[in-house]
């Protein structure tokens, strides 16, 4: 134990601390913060936003029929807002537009007509427009559920959409938006936790074969076996830093005051998103982290034999070139966003996984076999 | 008892050492020979860095690799290169390999802090070592090799960086601590082992030339070493016909000591061999190709 804490002690010196520091920092200004200052990022989504978070304290967790005739109604009555609106406003009224229905048909090919339209919609930001378009798009959403099937599946994707309708789950009130917004950031998230894992671990084994400080490692008691010990030292290390990096990534998510959708299935028809399995927003959220967790792991099963085989930083920096592009490309896009998606193979991410655990394992336990009867 | 037994070690097609047959009783025992000639090599053999391509070294009749940890917690080893971290302090350093050699944290900081005033550093055992001078980060690597009060103490040209008076202190601690445990020391510096070594172990075209005491070996070259005045002028061809094995000018000649198998002349003045006149002259190959290169 004291051993496994004096190497951890080791990985996060002082300089490395700051650069990991320095790193998330710049990943967060470039590329998070933006997800949480402007979500939802302008308007209708605003519109849409705040009318799904009020069908959620008027309805609960789906809408049936009767409660859909109520939704439709308040649309009317915002409707019927819109239009008292209008006629409070000359201008509307001196070029005709006194009722909601003639301000929807405007023709805003008519220049003086839609400079009015825009007055209200852009420069006044009128909320009862805006929302009233909003409550358009969920009722046309509601409607036509049929749309939610509109694509070429296969067989089973087919069945799986007349299930997820069947059983209703495609009827809960939550929002793409919402989803959309948790998978960018958790890419973004999960690109930085992979960038520190990848700077933790870089001087893992090159940092005392470089300064010597292996012969006197490995001529004490514990020997070789400091090896293996220093891999449980990259997994500590990298334990630590995912857990805080999504510590603070949760932190800061509870601002965008998504909580409320935490029950509520991703099936949803007001939700692009469609699982092979019946997943509530909370569930995909708690499938996302176990998935950093493990492709962390492997990172580190890798990161640790590159430390191990690099003879200088350089070559280390190069070989984690390819291995950066992979993983935060195709690897953050399939198996930390879009988990269980119906469009691609329902075990592809459990076999990727386990393909990439093994794989990673091997080559961390080949390297290990050969150091321990290397000529030191 | 150490013993390593018709031991071969080979790199590729490169042959370090051939057939090495030794025995280490208590005491200190001086591995003496030219950079490169496998010095390093048998000792990282003896620390198990390096494993013999052929033969075996045992401890007390079990193979030291079996023994496996169970050796190493006998051993205290300092290399030519020692390793350090700049930003510990000596204590911080030696509290971390004090725990890579498996001693209890309490016991390892009392010992620390013993070792630190053996080799004269305990005014700095806070201070971090990246303002450290050579002699000091060589005084943290003989504390560090005694960490563990070792069996088996293997010194890799430890006096690299000491000086005079660093090389005293720590020849006197040498013959202190083998009274009761096997020392190994590598040098090339000959005065090193010369009045503290038990015994001498000299290498050359990659076998054991010699293993026994100062005092045999000077033995092989005795009545071959001898003293003259030479006038300047006769100096490059004194040089030439003669082994020289030390010179110097005085009285307006030069006053040198020289090694030949001749027949001597009468202002020649026999001398006793003394170890480097044995080193040189067996390893004057080297010596003379080292001049020619110079």
């Amino acid at each position: 134990m004291r051993i496994l804490f004096n190497e951890v002690r080791k990985l996060f010196s002082v300089k490395i601390i700051f650069l990991l520091l320095l790193v998330s920092f710049f990943v967060y200004q470039q590329f998070i913060m933006f997800e949480f200052k402007h979500f939802p990022n302008g308007r209708p989504l605003l519109d849409d936003f705040r009318a799904t978070q009020k069908m959620l304290v008027d309805y609960g967790e789906s809408m049936d029929s009767e409660e859909f005739q109520d939704f439709k109604e308040i649309k009317e009555q915002r409707i019927a807002e819109a239009t008292e609106y209008l006629k409070s406003q000359k201008e509307m009224v001196a070029a005709g537009i006194d009722t909601y229905e003639e301000f929807s048909n405007m023709d805003l090919e008519n220049v003086k007509l839609a400079a009015l339209h825009s007055k209200i919609v852009f420069e006044d930001y009128v909320d009862v427009f805006w929302e009233i378009q909003a409550r358009d798009w969920i009722i046309d959403r509601y409607e036509h559920p049929e749309r939610f099937n509109e694509h070429e599946l296969t067989q089973e994707q087919n069945a799986r959409m007349d299930e997820l309708v069947e059983s209703g789950a495609t009827e809960a009130i939550f929002t793409d938006m919402v989803f959309e917004n948790y998978n960018v950031l958790m890419k973004y998230v999960a690109i930085l936790i992979f960038l520190n894992i990848m700077i933790i671990l870089m001087p893992l084994y090159i940092r005392d074969k470089r300064n010597h400080v292996q012969l006197l490692q490995y001529t004490s008691k514990t020997g070789r076996k400091l090896f293996s010990q220093k891999l449980l030292t990259g997994l500590t290390a990298s334990l630590i830093i995912i857990t805080a990096q999504l510590a603070f990534f949760f932190f800061m998510y509870r601002g965008n005051d998504t909580s409320m959708f935490f029950p509520l299935s991703i099936n949803s028809i007001f939700n692009f998103f469609v699982s092979w399995y019946d997943l509530t927003f909370f569930q995909y959220i708690i499938l996302t982290v176990l998935c950093v967790y493990l492709l962390g792991i492997a990172l580190v099963l890798v990161g640790a034999w590159i430390s191990s085989i690099a003879p200088n930083y350089m070559t280390s920096v190069g070989l984690h070139v390819p291995l950066a592009f992979l993983l935060f490309g195709t690897g953050t896009t399939y198996l930390v966003q879009n988990l269980t998606t119906i469009y691609l193979n329902p075990y592809l991410v459990p076999i990727s996984f386990a393909i990439i655990l093994v794989l990673s394992s091997l080559l961390f336990l080949w390297r290990y076999r050969r150091e321990k009867v290397k000529n030191i | 008892m150490l013993i390593v037994e018709d031991v071969t070690k080979n790199f590729g097609q490169f042959h370090a050492l051939k057939n090495i047959n030794l025995e280490f009783h208590n005491g200190v025992y001086g591995l003496l020979a030219p950079n490169g000639a496998g010095k390093t090599t048998l000792i990282k053999m003896l620390t198990t860095l390096l494993f013999p391509t052929r033969g075996s070294i045992r401890y007390d009749g079990e193979d030291i690799i079996k023994m496996d940890e169970r050796y190493r917690e006998m051993i205290g080893y300092l290399p030519q290169e020692f390793g350090y971290y700049k930003n510990y302090s000596p204590t911080s350093y030696l509290l971390y390999l004090a725990a890579l050699k498996g001693i209890h944290r309490k016991t390892a900081i009392t010992r620390v802090e013993e070792l630190l005033k053996t080799v004269a550093l305990d005014h700095v055992a806070n201070k971090k070592m990246k303002k450290f001078s050579g002699g000091m980060i060589q005084r943290v690597g003989i504390a560090q090799a005694m960490l563990n009060d070792p069996k088996i103490l293997i010194l890799d040209e430890p006096t690299a960086g000491l000086d005079p008076k660093e090389r005293v202190r720590f020849r006197n601690l040498l013959t202190n601590l083998a009274r009761d445990r096997i020392v190994i020391l590598s040098t090339h510096i000959v005065s090193d082992v010369e009045s503290i070594a038990n015994e001498i172990i000299m290498i050359k075209n990659q076998e054991v030339l010699y293993k026994d005491t100062v005092s045999n070996i000077c033995r092989k070259i005795d009545g071959l070493v001898y003293e003259t005045e030479v006038s300047y002028e006769q100096t490059e061809q004194f040089r030439t016909t003669y082994l020289s094995l030390s010179e110097k000018q005085e009285n307006g000649s030069m006053y040198m000591r020289f090694l030949t198998e001749d027949t001597a002349k009468p202002e020649w003045k026999s001398v006793h061999p003394n170890l480097e006149d044995v080193f040189l002259y067996i390893y004057q190959d080297g010596v003379r190709s080292d001049d020619q290169t110079a």
